[in-house]
């Protein structure tokens, strides 16, 4: 009876993840935010509204515009083609434009949780960065950096003594304490330029880590001084004016300016954790989206001194899947989410309104355990009335409860 | 005395399938080291480290469905024997608690496996760790562990669905397991099962104590 007992709970536990699952994928619909940018033509948020099955670009006054109407109130986003058209202004918020210096200050950010929560092989590529060469050459070797720092050959599979000698010299000469907590960096040679990695200490100093003219270059960048950092995301942008965007501890986003490496708060309330983030610059305004659980958050920041000149709010809508789901199970088994990379069981909260079902297939359970004389009816009757579906399909087909 | 003809008996029953099991393992790993030879030949080391490293790529994924077919074709060649002609009952019949011989057929069973897992991975991953950094061999080692562990299920379910004598009650054990061994072949990233690993050796354990529900039945002489 005790094994027998382990085996319904195993089997209610697998139906509570596979029956859920499939009737999600019938009534799963994803609703998508419209494409919302800050104009700085009009000094206004506008966007793309799919509603009515024909996109329209629309501002927030309602005012719907034809195509080449929304290129013209929104030149920054649409630069391309109005420099195909010749259409380009010569001058936008009273500063001259051209093509080079948008395409020049443009740059996106795109952050979704399952980009910290994501299990990684620690050993990275350093590239030179000072290589005076248009294109990043491939090293012939990789590093790890965990309690010290260590390059290893590529061909050989062999530690490069000298070298790595050198920069743990200079990692203790810049106060490094170990073990490093992280290490962030781009390592792909498919980048514009190279500004090598960020590595957090287990002091929570973050330090800038290069090679330049095969030199280790190390700085503390003294951002831990100010701040917890959490996590980093080094950028490759034309104009070279930030590192990249780091969140701290108390879910604040900041940008590492390069200048003398100068952290700017960019958004307070974003969990890296559980937030999806956009950033959408150019030359005078950054759109920066956040989405969460209860609905998208959209700001326009002034881009020379990150202060706020517009925001919107549009609050998350249900899917029929949603809707539903409490009413139908009592609770739902995961093993992966959209939030990280990892798989594990997820177990949802309990969802009271499922009650009303439970109780019909209670009482069917009953019926159908009309002939049992022993305890088994109303234990299995108790069963189904706490676990639904999944307990009810259990105790009537798969493990029939005798005496 | 008794427990040692039993595992003889059991060794009888199953030595050229766990040969012919080695051969395939070796095959299969000697197939997965050419490749990572010849690809180290035409593209060179420095390539092959990009895309293990940096592109997730883990050959061994290729033969993901080893391990499983391994623990059924186990199974299968263990118990199938004893279900034609009533034998298990005779062998229920033995001066040993039908506990101790359950255990000694299953713990037969699951050290072969483990010998044939321990073997064949242990010694490419050996292999493995003289051209490539230990991050490498140890994100290969993740990524094959859940893999492994399904040998193991597969072989336990094997066991407890053919011992159980009910068919209805056959079939639905096959759904759960069915449902069991999609669990241990989640695709992700080198690494994603970490959390899953203590989940997933409980599963196993409730498989190992499972098979005592179909000798119940089979002692009642249910249909």
């Amino acid at each position: 009876m005790k094994i027998k007992i382990l085996y319904i709970g195993l089997s209610i536990f697998l139906l509570s993840w596979i029956i859920p699952s499939l009737v999600q994928l019938t009534l799963d619909s994803s609703s998508r935010y419209p494409f919302t940018y800050y104009s700085s033509v009009i000094n206004q948020f506008c966007y793309i509204d799919v509603e009515n099955d024909n996109v329209q670009g629309k501002d927030m006054s309602g005012k719907e515009y034809t195509d080449a109407e929304f290129d013209r109130v929104l030149p920054m986003f649409y630069y391309r083609q109005l420099a195909m058209e010749n259409a380009l202004p010569d001058s936008i918020q009273g500063v001259p434009v051209d093509l080079h210096s948008i395409a020049r200050n443009n740059f996106f950010f795109w952050y979704k949780p399952k980009d910290k929560n994501t299990p990684v092989i620690e050993l990275y590529p350093m590239f030179e960065s000072c290589s005076g060469k248009v294109d990043l050459e491939n090293p012939s070797d990789m590093f790890r950096l965990k309690d010290k720092i260590e390059f290893i050959d590529m061909a050989t599979n062999q530690v490069d003594e000298q070298k790595s000698a050198r920069f743990q010299q200079a990692l203790q000469r810049a106060g490094f304490t170990a073990p490093a907590q992280w290490v962030a960096g781009i390592p792909t040679s498919q980048k514009a330029y190279d500004e090598g990695y960020f590595v957090l200490d287990s002091q929570g100093r973050l330090l800038h880590v290069k090679m330049t003219n095969g030199k280790p270059f190390v700085k503390d960048t003294k951002a831990g001084e100010t701040i917890n950092v959490s996590c980093m995301f080094p950028m490759d942008i034309e104009n070279k004016s930030l590192y990249g965007f780091l969140f701290d501890t108390n879910h604040t986003l900041y940008y590492l300016s390069t200048d003398g490496y100068g952290l700017v708060k960019v958004l307070e309330n974003v969990d890296p954790d559980k937030d999806r983030v956009s950033i959408m610059a150019n030359m005078f305004f950054w759109t920066v989206v956040k989405e969460s659980a209860d609905g998208e958050y959209t700001y326009a920041l002034k881009n020379e001194n990150m202060q706020q000149v517009d925001s919107l709010f549009r609050p998350a809508r249900q899917s029929q899947w949603d809707k539903t789901l409490p009413y139908l199970f009592p609770f739902t088994v995961n093993f992966q989410d959209s939030t990280n990379s990892y798989v594990y069981p997820r177990i949802s909260g309990y969802y009271f309104p499922s009650f009303g079902i439970n109780i019909i297939l209670t009482l069917l359970t009953f019926v159908l355990y009309r002939k049992e004389k022993s305890y088994g009816k109303y234990l299995a009757s108790i069963i189904t009335l706490f676990t639904g579906f999944a307990g009810f399909i259990t105790v009537c087909i798969l493990a029939r409860l005798k005496k | 005395m008794m427990n040692k003809a039993l595992l003889f008996k059991e060794w009888i029953k199953t030595r050229w399938m766990i040969l012919l099991m080695f051969a395939v393992f070796a095959l299969a790993m000697g197939y997965i080291a050419l490749r990572i030879s010849s690809a180290a030949r035409n593209v060179g080391m420095p390539h092959l480290w990009e895309v293990f490293i940096l592109k997730n790529v883990v050959l061994l994924d290729q033969i993901k469905v080893l391990p499983l077919l391994a623990g059924i074709v186990m199974g299968i060649t263990q118990f199938i024997p004893e279900m034609t002609k009533k034998r298990f009952k005779l062998t229920l019949h033995l001066p040993l608690g039908e506990n101790r011989i359950l255990f000694l057929m299953l713990g037969f069973g699951v050290i072969c496996l483990l010998t044939l897992f321990t073997v064949s991975y242990g010694g490419f991953l050996w292999g493995l760790s003289s051209s490539f950094p230990r991050e490498v061999v140890a994100a290969w080692f993740s990524t094959v562990l859940p893999q492994i562990l399904c040998g193991f299920a597969t072989y336990l379910l094997t066991a407890w669905i053919i011992l159980e004598p009910v068919w209805a009650q056959r079939v639905y054990n096959a759904i759960i397991g069915l449902l069991l061994v999609s669990l241990f072949m989640i695709q992700g990233v080198p690494g994603s099962y970490v959390y899953m690993l203590p989940f997933l050796y409980g599963v196993l354990v409730l498989l190992a104590i499972y098979p005592k529900i179909s000798i119940k039945h089979f002692k009642e002489g249910m249909q």
